[in-house]
């Protein structure tokens, strides 16, 4: 067999041993979140996948098959990130169920863009980047550090303003959601 | 195994490397693109041509380098792409940042309109609707958002999604 179509073809079944194990620890909660958990997962895989795989073809190029494997791993990564946690999939699922009647604007922000920002503001609170005292919420030391740090890597960048209303850059709608 | 990568494949692992850097050649300057959506298309573009540049440069290549060399760049442009967003649109440390440049403490609506610039909750829920509008996955009828046959579908795929990677709806 041609060395570099045995490559690729080592690539393809790391990535479906990889699939194949990612829908199994899907289904298992752990402690971590899942995006790490599957970057540990396709590591672990493509660590195994080359001794294995050196063993039966010797002389194969490790390129190839890297190259289709991590491809494969990031478009699933990328699919993943799309539905997890999507607020507008929510939204649709809420469209569909409501049928021909609709749902009120006033109400999709109710029910999901205010639990959106409390959520945002308790993964801050918690993470000890901002202080919340009756209602009122402040910067923390540690929320200022990472904030001046975000901030330098947006000026290296040339992003002026980030989030959804910075005027010239003001998002594509499904970038937002990947960011969410 | 052999680990050495041929010169195409090469090529395109310098050219993905080169990518953050022709985002910040994009940002300053005289080829500055003020827009962090197009930026990052012309960055890949830009980075795709010189990675043409440098195939023509070989004296010769196999079908299965090319393929292997654009697999690298179709990743590299994933990955970049989704830490362009959060570099550009990220959710949480934009709201961090907008509390940073907060005078004092704020309200949660306080905090809102300093994320979105002067606007409201409600403009944001406007704003995340929009995606849905544009792709013509539900439509507006006064203020009611109705779903298109399209919508229908497109909840249905989402369903499908969500079981297979036992995400909850």
């Amino acid at each position: 067999m041609n060395m570099a179509i045995a490559s690729f073809l080592w690539g393809f079944v790391g990535f479906t041993v990889f699939f194949g194990a990612a829908l199994i620890v899907l289904r298992y909660r752990g402690e971590a979140a899942p995006v790490p958990r599957l970057a540990l997962l396709g590591l672990f895989v493509h660590g195994l996948s080359i001794p294995v795989a050196s063993l039966v073809h010797a002389g194969m190029n490790y390129w190839y098959g890297a190259a289709l494997y991590w491809f494969l791993f990031n478009s699933f990564l990328f699919v993943f990130s799309a539905v997890y946690k999507s607020v507008s999939l929510r939204i649709l699922w809420e469209l569909d169920r409501a049928g021909a009647n609709g749902i009120p604007v006033a109400d999709i922000t109710a029910r999901y863009v205010a639990p959106l920002f409390h959520e945002r503001i308790a993964i801050l609170v918690q993470g000890g980047m901002a202080h919340a005292d009756h209602d009122r919420f402040q910067i923390t030391a540690k929320g200022s550090v990472w904030a001046n740090r975000f901030a330098l890597v947006q000026r290296i960048f040339g992003v002026t303003r980030g989030g959804l209303y910075g005027g010239t850059n003001a998002p594509s709608r499904r970038t937002e959601d990947l960011a969410a | 195994m052999n680990f050495l990568p041929p010169p195409i494949l090469f090529g395109a692992l310098l050219a993905a490397c080169l990518l953050p850097l022709l985002l910040m050649a994009l940002a300053h300057g005289p080829l500055r693109e003020p827009r962090p959506g197009r930026r990052f298309m012309v960055a890949a573009g830009l980075d795709f041509t010189l990675w043409l540049g440098w195939l023509f440069l070989q004296p010769e290549w196999e079908r299965a380098d090319l393929a292997a060399g654009g697999l690298v760049l179709l990743t590299a442009y994933l990955v970049g792409f989704t830490l362009w967003t959060l570099i550009a649109w990220g959710f949480t440390l934009t709201m961090l940042r907008a509390l940073a440049s907060a005078k004092g403490p704020v309200s949660m609506d306080q905090w809102v309109v300093e994320y979105t610039g002067g606007h409201n909750l409600h403009t944001f829920g406007k704003d995340r609707l929009s995606l849905l509008l544009k792709s013509r996955l539900g439509r507006l009828e006064g203020e009611r958002v109705l779903p298109t046959p399209k919508g229908k579908f497109g909840a249905k795929v989402g369903t499908l999604l969500s079981w297979l990677l036992a995400v909850k709806p």
